[in-house]
């Protein structure tokens, strides 16, 4: 009920001077881990990602696997390394590395495809894929064959398909494998802040390596803040929320409130956009459902103009244009926005923002290297350095669909799961889409994040991980603009966060 | 700094429109915080005099109390409170730590919007208030809040004509010293006619510091039956009567201001349609040629009516708000006429000139200036509408000159 003495600005003209404030900087360094070439080619399988993913990975499952299971025994029995799946044989207890895949009667099946000619109705579209009276098959799988597991080991742990485990147990008399223990890679070594740019404050490293260890220590804030912001649902149709944009604009501006607030608002340093700023269309969100998009297309050839409603993305280029000027941006696409709809999704192009494109990457006229564009239109997933923190963001497809497999809620378990399973989409490309990746698996984690984003979540949380070797991540799942009218602002130093909520009534 | 006082009596009294700190501040150039003072003023020396005439809207920021916040967790507590109640004795102390756990979690800055008549019930929500100010101004309660987006719209067509990067320091936003921006040839297309227009609107009975933009149609802002005003003998007659109101006169620029659509389906737009075209065929056959060759030629550029096409079709909030000002908006249309009038005041005032050669050549497009078309061959083309003035134009050495005035929209 107080209201500060500076907050209040319900007062007759004061005539003071008032004072406009510059925008705080950080370090920002986008790294091109998800890009794909300009030339894409879809006709290859997609079983070599698996493959790839096996490969890559399996070197860190087996240092965790015997780490943990040397000489461990059962009874007399000692534990013993089996190479291929197929090589397990019946009543010995051993360990195999593999990828997990899980039957589901209700996931998606391409066959439906066919059958889809014959329904009368589609069924509408599953929250999840869980079958309810356990038709779940899990199965471990590696280039030589399958092995179906079995055994309450399984239930502790969130596994879905694509993630690389090693199970250790035994092959019962129905050929089912009894599983006792399951590791995970774990989480990959984090590299120091600041590897990819220079410290801005000193250049010598050794002193900046220890004033690392005392930041470590006792982190500091400076105040500097990364707004983190997902699904603003431009609309053509829908304007419930259209002044809470405004108010989203007026703050990241520092125009609206009192100029203490203006102040603070001044040190928020970059906005990333995680996806989903386009509202779905509603006749598109039917047609998606139903999966019938098939019979629109039959009548009408070519593009069809009309279906194409430009208001949106007009809305969503001006509230860009107007924030620019103040305030980087990095976006990210999400699930609606104009961009491939398959992961990596690939930076929505700037043609679709003709007022903000200025703002947009600089071609280098001397070969030499362009900086990042002031609005970085990037993939998502996406991969940078944030103030020397290496910084993880999706637009939330890939927690949306690992979220069909389980039977948790918990989301930034499921995020930390991913972390530790070293892969940042392991439903792709069974149900969650994906390119077709023929010599590199990107969505393998080579090195653990500082922070790990997600967009479009239902709200927001965050948690902070640490692994064995002293990794800290920083989980966060950020909230729907659309629906919450929330906002997430990280501490630049301390990765704190805090959130900003608008409210109209 | 009185000025203000008739910037905003003319807006808010006269003109019934919403007037927001950020609008305010663009039009008179002040500081966004000097901004919200004056509306304060404005809406307290207002009330004075007479309570209640001017309502405001507030924004509000601190942090809210704890049961209020958390939304997700409200949800919850009921349950947990009833299976509490079962147990008293915990009942009490049980549900409130962990609340509190839950606020500490995450700070939560919440920034309410508010009405002047909920305010003391969201004000007591809050637990600490950091900031308040007034946010908007408008002579009636609005139901919607939604609609003071419109406000914001108009706010970016007030400032389509200024380099942003210059402007933010002037208003109090927050400067960016490493800002980049491709600078040559950079272009921005579909916003080009707006600033065209804002130079366009030099003369005015306003006071100098009233900026003359707000009165500007965003791209959503003119009626649809704009064609009807261009019948042009009882426009005229509109024009003089409300040329005292209409202080925001228009010059006509090549490109007019792209149509706002109502949102009709594709059937009204037919019937509407259908008496019009016959009309057309009619008078089309009395033309002479050459105007008809002169009608044809802008169906040529496709791809400019394509970008007439996307003017987005408006909200239903949107066309609430605007009804208001669509009477300010007709006038403006008509004065745009009266300007074109006034351009070649010879014309119609003086139809007994001896030259016969060039009365004809007056007298002929007259009649017809009204004129809609509407071109319902190919699917896509259906349903625009297509209107397009002539206007023979003496100069005073004598020379005649064509005035074109095309607009076109669709509407389905």
């Amino acid at each position: 009920m107080a209201v500060s003495e500076e907050g209040n600005l319900l007062r007759g003209p004061s005539g003071d001077n008032h004072p406009s404030f510059p925008r705080a900087s950080t370090s920002y360094v986008p790294q091109q881990t998800y890009a794909l070439d300009k030339e894409k080619h879809y006709r290859q399988q997609f079983g070599d990602m698996y493959f790839l993913r096996l490969t890559k990975l399996k070197p860190a499952v087996e240092k965790v696997a015997e780490e943990a299971w040397d000489d461990f025994t059962i009874g007399r029995e000692t534990v013993q390394r089996v190479e291929r799946v197929l090589d397990v044989r019946q009543g010995n207890l051993c360990w195999v590395i593999g990828t997990i895949y899980i039957d589901m009667p209700l996931k998606p099946n391409i066959l439906d495809d066919i059958n889809k000619d014959h329904w009368i109705s589609a069924p509408p579209p599953l929250e999840k894929y869980l079958s309810p009276r356990g038709e779940d098959i899990i199965m471990l799988e590696d280039e030589s064959g399958r092995l179906r597991l079995i055994g309450s080991a399984l239930a502790t742990e969130l596994l879905v398909t694509g993630c690389i485990v090693a199970v250790m147990g035994t092959e019962n008399a129905n050929g089912d494998f009894e599983v006792v223990d399951i590791k995970v890679p774990g989480l990959p070594s984090q590299p120091e802040r600041w590897q990819q740019s220079s410290h801005p404050a000193n250049g010598q490293s050794k002193d900046v390596d220890q004033d690392e260890d005392m930041d470590r220590a006792v982190p500091l804030s400076n105040g500097k803040k990364l707004a983190i912001v997902s699904g603003l649902g431009f609309s053509g149709t829908d304007a419930s929320h259209s002044l809470d944009l405004n108010l989203l604009t007026e703050f990241l501006l520092g125009e609206a409130l009192d100029p203490v607030t203006q102040e603070n608002v001044s040190r928020i340093s970059r906005l990333v956009i995680a996806g989903n700023s386009i509202a779905p269309e509603v006749d598109a969100v039917s047609h998606d459902t139903v999966g019938n998009t098939r019979k629109a297309a039959q009548r009408k050839y070519g593009y069809d103009s009309s279906a194409y409603n430009p208001t949106p993305m007009m809305h969503f280029d001006e509230f860009l244009a107007t924030l620019l000027p103040s305030l980087p941006i990095t976006l990210l696409p999400g699930y609606d926005d104009p961009a491939n709809v398959s992961l990596p999704q690939q930076p929505i192009h700037s043609a679709m923002f003709p007022q903000s494109r200025t703002y947009g990457m600089i071609p280098s006229s001397d070969g030499a290297a362009s900086q990042p564009g002031w609005l970085d239109t990037v993939t998502n997933p996406w991969e940078g350095e944030i103030e020397g923190w290496k910084v993880l963001g999706t637009g939330g497809q890939n927690v949306d669909d690992v979220y069909k497999y389980v039977e948790s809620e918990d989301r930034l378990g499921m995020m930390e799961a991913m972390c530790k399973w070293r892969c940042c989409a392991p439903t792709a490309p069974d149900t969650l889409w994906s390119y077709p990746f023929q010599d590199n698996e990107p969505f393998v984690l080579n090195s653990c994040p500082h922070i790990f984003f997600v967009g479009s979540q239902p709200k927001f949380d965050t948690a902070m991980i640490e692994g064995p070797e002293g990794q800290m991540v920083r989980l966060i799942t950020v909230p729907r603009f659309a629906e919450t009218g929330e906002i997430v602002l990280v501490d630049s130093e301390t990765l704190e966060t805090s959130v900003v909520k608008f409210t109209v009534t | 700094m009185a000025d203000y006082k008739t910037y905003l009596a003319a807006s808010i009294l006269t003109e019934e429109k919403a007037i927001t700190y950020r609008l305010l501040s663009r039009a008179l150039k002040v500081h966004v915080n000097a901004a919200k003072e004056m509306l304060y003023e404005f809406h307290k020396v207002q009330n004075s005099k007479r309570p209640g005439t001017i309502h405001a809207t507030y924004l509000i920021s601190g942090t809210i109390r704890a049961q209020a916040t958390n939304g997700g967790a409200a949800k919850k507590d009921p349950d947990g409170d009833d299976y509490m109640q079962s147990s008293p004795f915990i009942s009490s102390s049980m549900p409130q730590p962990e609340k509190d756990q839950r606020a500490a979690d995450h700070l939560v800055l919440s920034i309410s919007l508010v009405r002047e008549e909920d305010l003391a019930q969201i004000r007591s929500e809050y637990e600490h208030i950091n900031s308040i100010h007034v946010y908007s101004l408008m002579l009636h309660p609005l139901k919607d809040l939604q609609i003071l987006s419109d406000v914001n719209r108009e706010l970016l067509d007030l400032c389509a004509s200024e380099d942003p990067l210059d402007s933010l320091s002037k208003y109090g936003t927050i400067t960016n010293p490493n800002v980049r921006r491709r600078k040559a040839g950079a272009t921005r297309p579909p916003s080009a006619p707006l600033p065209a227009q804002v130079k366009a609107q030099p003369a005015k009975p306003n006071p100098p510091e009233q900026k003359p933009a707000p009165k500007k149609e965003g791209p959503q802002g003119k009626p649809s039956t704009a064609s009807e005003f261009f019948g042009k003998g009882k426009e005229k007659l509109k024009a003089k009567s409300t040329a005292a109101d209409n202080n925001s006169s228009k010059e006509s620029t090549p490109n007019p201001p792209t149509l706002k659509r109502e949102s009709s389906s594709l059937m009204k737009s037919f019937a509407k349609a259908k008496p019009k075209l016959e009309r057309k065929r009619t008078e089309s056959s009395a033309v002479s040629p050459a105007i008809s060759a002169a009608e044809d030629s802008p169906m040529k550029d496709v791809s400019d009516d394509e970008e007439e096409n996307y003017v987005p079709p408006p909200s239903k909030v949107i066309v609430d708000s605007n009804r208001q000002t669509k009477k300010e908006k007709e006038a403006a249309l008509r004065a745009l006429m009266d300007d074109d009038d006034e351009d070649e005041p010879a014309a119609p005032t003086k139809p007994e000139e001896p030259e016969e050669g060039e009365e004809e050549a007056k007298e002929e497009p007259e009649p017809i200036e009204p004129k809609d078309e509407v071109a319902v061959s190919g699917g896509r083309r259906r349903g625009r509408r297509r209107v397009m003035q002539k206007k023979k134009i003496k100069d005073e050495d004598g020379y005649l000159g064509k005035l074109y005035m095309i607009s076109s929209h669709v509407s389905y």
